[in-house]
């Protein structure tokens, strides 16, 4: 059962979406996996309520020492979120240049 | 969305920027400490140009190497730093690898610049005066307005950021109320501070987010320190945020070295200081009217050259106040140079400032051109032309960085 969590993440993580996908990785974590890798390939656009779910779900993996990352990050996001010095916290990858 | 025809616009105008700065170094090289100081401020202002740009643009990558190649151009013409060949070599292929970034705009941010910001930056901390190369790894910790640590940065970033005439403000944001609620998003307002200015560091606090047990946090606190030419009585409106959430950070660095050498044995430990002043510290006054009678609060820092001779003829006596930018303190060089001056006896050097014409209509130019882009940007924004609106910004940009060297230009003196 100790296998790392994958999650694809929707175009927009906004204000709207935030309540599904925040159950959605509270379910995800439900049986404490070594670590969750959140996908967003498919995301175009994160507000400021998409910034503090992915945060609080950075919160709840670090309480329990669950490793936590993000990966394929849009440059648009992944400057977003280096701004902001997110990934002084986890790690972030951008997406690969094709 | 900064489109091709913007990015385009800015590719053009840097290679035009790149052009001529091999010849110019080459023949600085040769002169060696007899250099023309025009030629290296034609290329420090070319990677000045560049640099500005590619802030707007999110080239983060042509951003930082422009920027570690102008720290060292810096220096050059402030006679700080001898242009030797090793020297000139290293920009010069730092401006190589950023010939070679613009020619790969797209992809710039995901090259490596890795070496050239190593070679850069070790050859800024090689040749600080003895007191400043420690400012490479020491440290300044910015504290809000309750006393408590915000953030550190390392102090030579914040001394540099200064050198600019630029004020430098902790702001504090509350990504939930300043940007959601009204409206904006997170994106928008990271580019619309990185056009206006420098994002030297950004603290978000995570605890106060909570888990994902919690209630939605209904705030996200971002710190920000952040360094620009706007001054201290328009940053508020300019940002459209609260006073309280706008504190300038003034600059200790000259009092530190005289009380620093006091306190030595007093507890302070480590060389980093809470730097948290107030607008209200005597030595400065952002206050000041914009009336050229005020010329009592002009301090024209002398941290360029310190003679100030008059040139021949043409030098106009001009009491400058706006442009003048009083600046809040004094950069680690002139404390040196006026060993053991306190800061007090250097914060108000002397009422007048003589200034060449040419440099006084320049200045003007500029102004005027700043208000012809501006009338530009309010008329894209009223019909939502998007396209012109991006251009006015980016020619706005543009001629503030030329504005603010043209600015910087007035307060050095020919030796």
């Amino acid at each position: 059962m100790s296998e790392e969590v994958y999650l694809e993440m929707p175009e927009n993580i906004v204000s709207t979406a935030t309540e599904d996908i925040k159950a959605e990785l509270i379910r995800a974590l439900e049986n404490d996996p070594p670590a969750l890798a959140l996908d967003l390939e498919k995301t175009r656009y994160v507000d400021s309520m998409g910034i503090g779910v992915l945060i609080a779900a950075f919160n709840s993996c670090h309480k329990k020492q669950i490793e936590f990352k993000l990966l394929n990050v849009d440059k648009e996001v992944y400057e977003l979120f280096t701004t902001m010095r997110l990934d002084q916290h986890f790690p972030i990858q951008p997406k690969e240049k094709g | 969305m900064i489109d091709d025809e913007t990015l385009h616009m800015y590719v053009d105008e840097a290679r035009e920027h790149l052009e001529d700065i091999e010849a110019n170094l080459l023949e600085v090289e040769q002169a060696g400490d007899d250099f023309d100081s025009d030629q290296v401020n034609k290329v420090f202002r070319a990677a000045h140009s560049m640099k500005g740009g590619a802030g707007f643009l999110g080239l983060t990558n042509i951003k930082e190497l422009a920027h570690k190649i102008e720290n060292v151009l810096d220096m050059v013409r402030n006679y700080e730093l001898s242009p030797t060949p090793d020297i000139v070599n290293i920009v010069l292929l730092a401006f190589d690898r950023l010939s070679e970034l613009v020619d790969k705009v797209t992809e710039s941010n995901e090259m490596e610049i890795d070496e050239h910001i190593q070679a850069l930056t070790a050859v800024t901390s090689n040749n600080l005066p003895n007191d400043e190369k420690d400012s490479v790894s020491r440290e300044v910790e910015i504290a809000d307005k309750t006393g408590r640590n915000v953030m550190t940065i390392s102090e030579l970033d914040f001394n540099q950021a200064r050198k600019g005439g630029n004020y430098i403000y902790l702001l504090e944001f509350d990504l939930i109320h300043d940007v959601q609620r009204k409206d904006k998003k997170p994106l928008d307002l990271i580019k619309e501070m990185q056009s206006t200015g420098n994002i030297m560091e950004v603290k978000v606090d995570l605890q106060s987010v909570g888990s994902l047990d919690d209630e939605p946090s209904n705030i996200l606190p971002m710190y920000m320190l952040f360094s620009t030419i706007i001054e201290p009585d328009i940053i508020t409106t300019f940002l459209d945020m609260e006073q309280e959430r706008v504190l300038p950070i003034e600059d200790k660095s000259a009092e530190k070295e005289a009380v620093s050498e006091e306190k030595s044995g007093a507890g302070q430990g480590q060389s980093s200081e809470s730097i948290d002043e107030t607008i209200d510290k005597s030595d400065s006054a952002p206050d000041l009217p914009p009336s050229e009678s005020n010329a009592g609060k002009v301090e024209p820092e002398s941290e360029k050259v310190p003679e100030k001779k008059n040139g021949p003829g043409e030098t106009v006596s001009k009491e400058i106040s706006k442009p003048e930018k009083p600046v809040k303190g004094k950069s680690k060089k002139a404390a040196k140079e006026k060993a053991g001056e306190s800061s007090g006896a250097s914060a108000v050097q002397s009422e007048s400032l003589r200034v060449q014409v040419s440099l006084l209509e320049n200045l003007m130019n500029l102004a005027g051109e700043l208000v012809l882009s501006r009338n530009q940007l309010m008329q894209s924004v009223s019909v939502k032309d998007n396209r012109a609106v991006e251009s006015s910004a980016q020619r706005i940009d543009l001629v503030t960085s030329e504005l603010q060297e043209a600015i910087m230009l007035t307060r050095m003196q020919p030796v």
